[in-house]
């Protein structure tokens, strides 16, 4: 089996500045991205999975992300926020996904191709925001957090989180709250058992619920508590939700 | 009491106001590798007598949050004593890692009285819920992927690298290490044997190459405090006697002292290549 492989760090300030430059718009809009073999690096104990490719559709976020999950479930936080792997998946292994995914650059609906590329094929850096917006890494750090090995279906709450791109990648994900998989696991359970609740301004009444448990963070440390607490608490202002 | 722009609506004890008199200390702090893991052993010192009593009745704990924003890091340890020794995997933490120390509450306590609190707080009935915060301890900060004992070596910080694309030689500064960028052709002769691991050649190379790449790094150092050469940086100096004086509790430097943090920070590479001249002129004399 083939080895993964990975960007050089001053590879990744290359391509950046590269593109920055406008010197290589061009090469994202080409079948295949052009790039030098040798600045690759090899992760010697991980194996590019097969068939991930095949398996990533740019119509459905869950199941891609899913499936990138699953291709590296056994990744170690550190190993997870990697920008030269995500950067590496985004440019090769990844990158006719990545250009039916996110492809304004290539419809001519992007104001500035240079930025969007920035924007979707690069990290600025690692922090939680990056990696929960990034276009790869965003969804494997979904799953990661909403995954739950107890249950029958372990990607129940998955399907949740994932029900709108913005929950896990610019609300939930972005918050130092979703960080605390116990509170992750407590709000889609929630969500899960008052569907009704959220058939209708399913992203107003996240981003309130969101708000809301950050607020009762200002007082009480949230990382302390399991996911009954944010059972409860979120059972306390279900009238509220209802009214939004 | 108010901390960090949250204002609790009862006394807290802490180092922050005096809502409470007492004392909340982190008397020890180690952390270390062993192995895969971090070991952070942490002390905790904390004077109140009724907060101690409510501790060893199991109505309180202490409790530490470990927070590292690159890897979503989030974990909470709970104990009713003064002492945690916790093991952390270093393929969890990256990067700066919080650690936040707390007692909480385990309980709902009615009526809850400290008879060390402000007299403002007399005549009002408090009423105390799980998880509520009791007393807070200073933050402490860490940065994760640092290997501490190596800092001394010029490696763990800096990297001289080959660019085809260049003819002069560049300092990249964006990167986890200082990049040095070498045209390709100097490169390949500064990699050979003979120069680069020829021990003669040290103080020539600290005082030539890496000098100027650490002095163009520490002129920009504010805007990379981020990056992990720029942590290395910032251990050394507030942990080496002769470097503490040079840094502010932000972490930040004075410009005009720049040159001699350099020097310090490599081991005075100047007078290391005068020496090193030096010698190689009482070498020519010996016939």
């Amino acid at each position: 089996m083939e080895k993964q492989k990975i960007f050089r760090s001053t590879y990744i300030s290359k391509l950046k500045k590269n593109l920055l430059n406008g010197k290589t718009v061009h090469l994202y809009k080409e079948k295949e991205f052009e790039y030098d073999k040798e600045k690759e690096l090899i992760l010697p104990t991980v194996f590019k999975p097969e068939g991930l490719l095949n398996k990533m559709n740019e119509k459905d976020d869950l199941k891609s992300a899913i499936a990138l999950y699953e291709a590296y479930c056994d990744f170690t936080p550190i190993q997870a926020s990697d920008d030269r792997f995500w950067t590496y998946l985004t440019h090769v292994d990844l990158f006719s996904y990545m250009q039916k995914r996110r492809n304004k650059h290539l419809t001519g609906e992007a104001d500035n191709e240079i930025e969007y590329i920035m924007k979707y094929w690069f990290m600025k850096s690692t922090s939680q925001q990056e990696l929960m917006r990034h276009s790869l890494a965003g969804l494997w750090w979904g799953v990661y957090l909403s995954v739950d090995e107890t249950r029958e279906n372990k990607y129940e709450l998955t399907n949740i989180l994932f029900r709108q791109l913005d929950f896990p990648t610019r609300t939930l994900g972005t918050y130092r709250l979703g960080r605390h998989k116990e509170a992750v696991i407590g709000i889609l359970q929630f969500i899960l058992e008052n569907d009704e609740l959220f058939n209708s301004k399913f992203e107003k009444k996240t981003r309130y619920i969101t708000k809301y448990l950050n607020l009762v963070g200002g007082t009480k440390p949230l990382g302390y508590f399991d996911r009954t607490f944010y059972i409860n608490e979120l059972n306390k202002i279900k009238t509220k939700i209802s009214q939004i | 009491m108010k901390y960090n722009n949250i204002k609790y609506p009862y006394p807290v004890l802490s180092n922050i106001d005096d809502s409470i008199s007492g004392k909340v200390d982190i008397f020890q702090l180690d952390i270390w590798e062993n192995g895969d893991d971090y070991i952070i052993d942490i002390e905790l010192e904390l004077k109140n007598t009724d907060i101690e009593k409510l501790i060893s009745n199991g109505q309180a704990e202490y409790v530490v949050e470990l927070l590292c924003s690159d890897t979503l890091y989030r974990k909470t340890f709970k104990s009713p004593i003064t002492k945690f020794s916790l093991e952390i995997p270093k393929s969890n933490l990256k990067g700066n890692v919080t650690g936040k120390i707390r007692v909480l509450s385990k309980e709902k306590i009615y009526d809850y009285k400290n008879s060390a609190a402000h007299p403002d707080y007399e005549g009002f009935v408090i009423n105390i819920e799980e998880g509520d915060v009791l007393a807070i301890f200073n933050d402490f900060k860490f940065y994760a992927h640092i290997n501490y004992k190596n800092l001394k070596a010029v490696a763990s910080f800096m990297e001289v690298v080959g660019d085809e694309e260049t003819d002069t030689f560049f300092v990249e500064l964006e990167n986890e290490k200082i990049n040095v960028h070498l045209p390709q052709n100097d490169y390949d002769i500064f990699i050979k044997d003979k120069i680069l691991k020829e021990k003669e050649f040290v103080p020539l190379i600290h005082s030539s190459i890496v000098l100027n790449a650490l002095l163009i790094a520490l002129y920009s150092f504010d805007e990379h405090t981020d990056k992990s050469w720029a942590q290395a940086i910032i251990y050394r100096m507030k942990n080496e006697d002769e470097l503490k004086g040079f840094i502010s509790d932000d972490d930040e430097l004075e410009k005009d002292n720049i040159p001699e943090i350099a020097q310090i920070l490599l081991g005075k590479p100047i007078t290391r290549l005068i020496n090193k001249l030096n010698d190689f002129d009482s070498d020519e004399d010996e016939y």
